[in-house]
């Protein structure tokens, strides 16, 4: 597991049935914008992830719809205890992460 | 096919200045199963080309407005000259800019043309662009080949008929790119703006089955992204383009095995 993904974990972690679309999760993971799909991708492929298109209709919101994500309550558990297991502090519901001591990790996506 | 090959190839489409080319090329490249571990530099391949075409297409119409705007003023001094030697040296200016609006124009075209494989972007601007476009290049190709043909022709005949016209022709179309560049700023303000080609290069290299997905996607993120942002959220789409597209093969391993450097 990579960095990102456990930043990305953490961020969605802190409040667990909040969906967001990718932007918001890359605001509050600390990643660069564009660099998160392939990490949400593969999350959601085991389940950890769910998502859907938000539901709105473009033309009168003047935008195109969003893509939102929330962790899966399986993925939510496993997310967690991927956390404890590189020693990471889980963010208490309804705050931001503050500047974790992560380890060095290598593997995976 | 080695990638020294595939490089080679690139380049001659490259150097061909058929970079829309050679960057569809780099993708299909890229989707061959034969290369790889070359499909990483393919894709850094079409990157650096999407990244060069990205940049030229923003300025090709600042360009084509400066050239029609040179090619007025030659056109008015060889109008207004008397005297054969001064005249010939601005209908040799007026060709040489003449042949780079014709390109500057060319390149327009092109870059309207190619946004429509985008959906629901086929707006009344891009078409008015692309039919003004068209008949601008036209004509600019009738000017050049008028001007070539200048020093052959008879030096006594009264050439301000000609020159009236061209220069009318230069100054409409200094006006229709005028128009058309106020209303690419408004549709930038609506977050109206066309999608990046590197984005549109990155979508082209997921499988299939998620490519509208990741179109729509991608397409609602650079809606929220200021103009300065989204060439840097461009290029990073692209760079994570072929991670992306092993995420979505399954190629990977489960998320929660874990490995720590000790």
């Amino acid at each position: 597991m990579t960095l990102p993904t456990l930043l990305v974990l953490r961020a969605m972690l802190a409040e667990p049935a909040r969906e967001m679309y990718g932007l918001e999760i890359c605001k509050a993971a600390d990643l660069l914008s564009g660099t998160i799909h392939p990490v949400l991708a593969r999350l959601e492929r085991f389940g950890w992830l769910e998502s859907r298109w938000e539901d709105i209709e473009p033309a009168e919101e003047g935008r195109p719809r969003r893509r939102y994500y929330r962790l899966s309550p399986e993925g939510a558990e496993r997310a967690r205890a991927a956390l404890n297991r590189v020693r990471i502090p889980v963010p208490a519901a309804e705050h931001a992460p503050q500047s974790p001591l992560i380890p060095r990790l290598t593997g995976g996506a | 096919m080695t990638w020294h090959a595939t490089w080679a190839r690139i380049r001659i489409l490259a150097s061909a200045l058929d970079r829309d080319g050679a960057i569809a090329r780099a993708v299909v490249l890229a989707s061959d199963r034969d290369l790889n571990l070359d499909l990483t530099s393919a894709v850094q391949v079409a990157g650096t080309l999407a990244s060069a075409l990205d940049l030229d297409r923003a300025h090709v119409l600042d360009q084509a407005r400066a050239l029609a705007g040179d090619l007025v003023r030659d056109l008015t001094s060889a109008l207004d000259s008397d005297h054969h030697r001064h005249r010939d040296r601005a209908v040799n200016r007026a060709a040489v800019t003449a042949r780079d609006l014709a390109r500057a124009l060319d390149l327009a075209l092109g870059g309207v043309l190619d946004r429509h494989d985008v959906p629901d972007r086929a707006a009344g601007g891009d078409l008015d662009l692309t039919r003004d476009l068209a008949s601008a290049l036209a004509s600019y190709h009738a000017l050049l080949c008028a001007l070539a043909n200048y020093p052959t022709l008879d030096r006594d005949r009264n050439l301000a008929a000609d020159f009236t016209q061209y220069r009318n022709l230069a100054h409409g179309l200094a006006c229709c790119l005028d128009r058309h560049s106020a209303g690419s700023v408004t549709a930038d303000a609506k977050g109206g703006r066309s999608m990046p080609r590197m984005v549109r290069v990155a979508v082209r290299l997921l499988p299939r089955s998620w490519q509208t997905r990741y179109r729509e996607e991608y397409r609602a993120e650079l809606a929220q992204l200021c103009p300065s942002e989204r060439y840097e959220y461009a290029r990073r789409v692209l760079a994570g383009a072929w991670q992306l597209r092993r995420a979505l093969a399954g190629t990977e391993c489960p998320p929660d095995r874990v490995r720590v450097e000790r």
